[in-house]
């Protein structure tokens, strides 16, 4: 197929909108798509049409600390009984950094212990534990963004 | 009162005094004036000595006075006052008493948010208060801006009309911070939890170059006295913690925007190693910041966000 037609084909579906054109001419045939992977929206035609109005302000998603936000495991939640987060926040596991961490990986706590602090809007909210056992594992590293019920450790 | 505290009563009183009469009036010896003199000078007091003349205080002020303090702090709180200690949010959230204000002339490890230091110099006013909180159903979000809405209130009501509130909780005149608050709490943020306020203000500002800080003393339109105005920033804080959660959502929405500094503005929010631009919008009910942005409305709640009119 003569490359000038081709380039004239891409030409079209800029100016048309259409998402998609396949040409086919005895033996050959050529598939033009724009967009690669994108989802099989409906094209907006014509496409100056006016765009929908921006959602309610109340679709605004809460942001901890950004775009890094909401890595959410859903899957391979680790086992024991499970500190979680009550607040959108961010985790700090000592009161300052010259300070020792409130808990290490092994040590035993009590109820009631404190075992780091979630930051949100200047408040710092002790996280104490609500179970006796030994600390199996941090789950979340400190100054990190943490998402309400995020898991934060595990407690055996 | 102790000795150090005695000797700037003393100094506070008289333009020159001599060491010996400093001694005399205390019953201590010379030395010992000597001793509490370089104490007070390593504090950062600004105590002149001259041979033949003494010791003089040129900038003296009030000391804090524990009955003078509980006489104008509403009656259900208590009310304590040491000269020295690390600091007085660490005191109250290992002791956790009921609705009890501390003050302290120094903290020698008074804190910011995580990992800061809240500076302590002579002259500021820095207290906590701490109040139990049996039932937080609705969770303690919005308490940072309520109660820097509070204080902002009492203070304009002192006579500071220009004083304002940045998200979410620093005290701000002209643009300038004077002062901020860390709300700790201990427990169970949504049942049984333990909430305690610490506050701090520049009453003189301390001469730390390069920094934007101003102080409050030159910002009231006559001479506040030191514990009034102590008494006045401790009832703001109380009063905020007793009417708190407020009885319905928009209270806060609306307390907040008579004290913003930064509604409608044009501000940039720093939170890690990225900015977000857009116009300030007031706050949530649940006391996150709203800013419009070209992708649209985002809500801030937490991380490293400072915010700035641009």
């Amino acid at each position: 197929m003569d490359i000038r037609k081709i380039k004239r084909l891409i030409e079209l579906l800029d100016e048309s909108g259409v998402q998609e054109i396949e040409i086919h001419e005895g033996e050959e045939s050529v598939r033009i798509s724009r967009g690669g992977s994108l989802p099989a929206q409906a094209p907006a035609y014509p496409p100056q049409a006016a765009p929908a109005p921006a959602p309610a302000p109340a679709a605004g998603n809460l942001e901890a600390g950004g775009e890094a936000a909401g890595a959410s495991e859903a899957d391979g939640e680790p086992s024991g009984h499970l500190i979680r987060s009550p607040m959108v926040g961010t985790f700090y596991r000592a009161s300052s950094p010259n300070d020792a961490a409130f808990v290490e990986e092994g040590q035993s706590v009590g109820q009631g212990d404190t075992l780091c602090i979630i930051e949100a809007m200047k408040m710092l909210n002790q996280i104490e534990s609500d179970a006796s056992g030994t600390v199996r594992s941090v789950l979340v590293e400190n100054g990190q963004p943490v998402e309400y019920d995020q898991p934060l450790f595990a407690i055996e | 009162m102790t000795d150090a505290a005695r000797v700037l009563d003393a100094l506070r009183r008289v333009d020159w005094v001599s060491g010996q009469c400093l001694a005399t009036r205390l019953g201590v010896s010379r030395t010992r004036i000597w001793q509490l003199i370089g104490e007070l000078r390593t504090l950062g007091y600004q105590i002149s000595s001259l041979p033949g003349r003494g010791y003089c205080w040129h900038e003296s002020f009030d000391l804090l006075d524990s009955d003078r303090l509980a006489r104008s702090i509403p009656a259900a709180w208590g009310v304590s006052l040491a000269w020295q200690t690390d600091s007085t949010s660490n005191r109250l959230v290992a002791e956790r008493t009921q609705q009890h204000v501390m003050f302290a002339e120094h903290q020698s490890a008074g804190r910011g948010r995580v990992g800061r230091q809240w500076l302590s110099p002579p002259g500021g006013l820095y207290f906590s208060a701490g109040r139990w909180f049996p039932e937080l159903a609705c969770g303690p979000q919005s308490l940072s801006p309520w109660i820097a809405a509070f204080i902002v209130d009492a203070l304009r009501a002192l006579g500071a009309p220009d004083v304002c509130a940045k998200w979410p909780n620093d005290l701000l005149v002209d643009g300038q911070k004077f002062g901020g608050v860390l709300v700790e709490i201990a427990g169970d943020p949504f049942g049984d939890c333990y909430v305690c306020v610490g506050v701090g203000v520049n009453w003189h500002a301390p001469a730390i170059e390069e920094q934007s800080v101003t102080d409050l003393a030159c910002r009231l339109p006559y001479d506040v006295n030191r514990n009034e105005l102590g008494a006045t920033l401790a009832t703001a804080v109380a009063d905020a913690l007793d009417a708190y959660p407020p009885q319905t959502n928009g209270v806060v929405v609306d307390l907040w925007q008579g004290v913003d500094g930064f509604n409608g503005t044009e501000v940039a929010c720093y939170h890690g190693d990225h900015v977000v631009c857009g116009t300030a919008d007031g706050i949530d009910p649940d006391g996150a910041l709203r800013l419009h942005t070209n992708e649209g409305l985002r809500r801030f709640a937490a991380g490293e966000l400072r915010l700035r009119a641009i």
